[in-house]
């Protein structure tokens, strides 16, 4: 089958462009002679299929995107990303963004494998006001989820991904993005959580993106800001879902009097309820329990930082095995995905080489890998 | 484990996990050599063992690179390049996401030239021949092949598992196995009177 060498060329370099690489930084980081790197890019030279390989590795990307013409790579919606908001990405938030598309990529094969694909949420909105979606959305979620008014879920990160959301959570240099949505040509909707932030931010911003893929799922991409830029109904839409989400308009309805809360009433209460005291402060007056003066002023309270509760890092563990966990999973690799990735090469779906790359590691790691997370590797 | 202690076929493509495991034990790569045993790799292996940055590397992992870079200056496990069309063979293909690009190479280039593939994870053998290469190897096939034609002995046994364990390496229960299979497929070759 003949290649078309100079769009093999100009793939190659635009995902080079995108990564903010150099050719020697790509030429030392592959092995690959810088000049033949060159002259591959511009078509003059044919590239041998292990070289293919090798970049497809160094750009986590289906090497098939390289030789063939089927979009198997999200190529198009990270160039939609960068275009748009290109400078708030540093050069190793797009390697991030990269290592999270491949993740997402992965985790979609092996769900389909395993015959473990989420069934997708899906919703309908009625009327031209935002807001209202995002709050009949969230209703309709919930109960999707058999959750009554006055119960809170503890682990959204496992509600979204069972609402058929590739969610991860990834460590990005830029703190004011909180988080990030892709539609990915292959594995579908895909959200990045900004782990860089406080545990109870990260859990309202998966939330947030969550609303993204339920009502901007046709785009290609959207990046999310703590600091919003300009008014946006979609944001306001998908903060009011993140929002009622977790702290449903019933519930708080049923609260005490929260005009006679003293501070540390309103930081237990969402301690309880798992969110920044910032987030029930806005709560509590969209809900008209407290009056704006109050609400700016619960909104400058903060859980204490040990009273906050990980579900992907739950206190059972060890101090080490926390440390190293929380480690991996700022690089993505989450319990959910990790067992999913075991699981799959139990079942024989993948081999050992396919796990070591599932799992960003090389087969020399995966056996401490196997043992942090209760596996084993036998079966050779 | 089906294999035949019998048999061995000489050269073989090798993948990165048993890269490491043929390298593991020096007795075992030595009468590897002396049997006549040719093992190449793929660009992509070399890459996978010598140029990709790795988070944390152990004194093991330094002294199996360190094997591998004097053997092949010595002209062994030389690296070669499988082609794009070796990879865009139809099954290959459809295998892509189950393999990991190491094996997917190793098994390319083996078809390609008409060799072995030795690689030591059960999958990926049963993937490498579903996707039409059954010539497939082992490194306890290799273990016990050497045993069985003598030249590897009985002590040597306790010798190459220290030794590959001392490397990290986790195939000695399958070392014990092959040991026993070479033993009785010797026995069973010895014509009766």
């Amino acid at each position: 089958m003949g290649i078309n060498l100079a769009m093999l060329g100009a793939k190659l370099k635009k995902y080079r462009d995108q990564l903010q690489e150099s050719v020697a930084e790509v030429g030392a980081l592959t092995g690959i002679d810088a000049g033949r790197l060159e002259q591959i890019e511009a078509g003059a030279a044919e590239p041998t299929g292990d070289e293919i390989l090798i970049l497809a590795d160094h750009f986590q990307c289906d090497f098939k995107f390289f030789i063939s013409n089927e979009r198997v790579a999200p190529f198009e919606q990270t160039d939609t990303l960068y275009r748009a908001h290109g400078q708030d990405f540093t050069k190793a938030d797009r390697r991030a963004v990269q290592e999270f598309l491949y993740l997402c990529e992965t985790e979609a094969f092996l769900m389909a494998e395993l015959g473990r694909s989420a069934r997708e949420f899906e919703f309908m909105p009625r009327g031209t006001y935002m807001k209202a979606h995002g709050e009949e959305a969230a209703h309709a979620l919930r109960a999707a989820h058999g959750y009554g008014d006055h119960e809170v879920p503890r682990d959204v990160y496992d509600e979204f991904r069972k609402a058929g959301v590739h969610l991860f959570r990834r460590h990005l240099g830029n703190s004011d993005i909180s988080g990030l949505f892709i539609n990915h040509p292959v594995a579908g909707k895909c959200a990045l959580v900004n782990y860089s932030e406080d545990v109870y931010r990260q859990r309202f911003s998966a939330a947030h993106e969550m609303a993204h893929a339920i009502f901007d799922g046709d785009e290609q991409a959207s990046v999310s800001y703590y600091s919003p830029r300009g008014k946006d109904l979609r944001e306001v839409r998908a903060n009011r879902f993140a929002s009622c989400f977790l702290m449903p308009p019933a519930f708080l309805a049923g609260l005490p009097n929260p005009r006679r809360w003293s501070d540390d009433d309103a930081v237990n209460w969402a301690s309880k309820l798992r969110v920044s005291c910032h987030a029930l402060g806005i709560a509590l007056r969209e809900a008209q329990l407290v009056d704006d003066f109050r609400s700016q002023q619960i909104q400058q309270l903060h859980v204490p930082r040990d009273a906050k509760i990980d579900p992907e890092l739950p206190e059972s563990l060890t101090e080490v095995q926390r440390e190293r966990k929380a480690r991996l999973l700022q690089l993505g690799l989450s319990d959910f995905y990790v067992g999913l990735c075991f699981d799959a090469w139990k079942e024989g779906v993948i081999s050992v080489g396919r796990l070591a790359e599932a799992l960003l590691s090389s087969p020399a790691e995966l056996a401490g890998l196997a043992s942090l997370y209760g596996r084993s590797l036998h079966g050779h | 484990m089906a294999i035949d202690p019998s048999k061995f076929h000489l050269i073989n493509v090798a993948d990165t996990c048993s890269v490491w495991n043929v390298l593991s034990s020096q007795r075992l790569y030595s009468a590897a050599k002396e049997a006549r045993c040719d093992f190449c790799i793929t660009e992509f292996v070399r890459y996978e063992c010598l140029v990709k940055p790795r988070k944390a590397p152990s004194a093991a992992d330094d002294k199996l690179i360190k094997r591998l870079t004097t053997e092949q200056g010595r002209g062994a496990f030389r690296a070669h390049a499988c082609s794009i069309d070796d990879l865009q063979a139809i099954e290959l293909l459809e295998k892509r996401n189950r393999l990991g690009k190491g094996e997917l190479s190793s098994i390319a280039f083996a078809m390609k030239i008409r060799q072995a593939v030795i690689t030591d994870d059960q999958k990926a053998r049963r993937l490498a021949s579903d996707a039409g290469h059954a010539l497939v190897q082992t490194t306890p096939h290799l273990f016990s092949w050497l045993m069985f034609t003598g030249k590897l002995g009985d002590s040597d046994k306790v010798l190459v598992i220290q030794q590959h364990e001392e490397m990290d390496q986790d195939l000695a229960p399958h070392f014990e196995k092959a040991y026993t299979m070479a033993l009785e497929c010797k026995l069973n070759s010895v014509p009766r009177g």
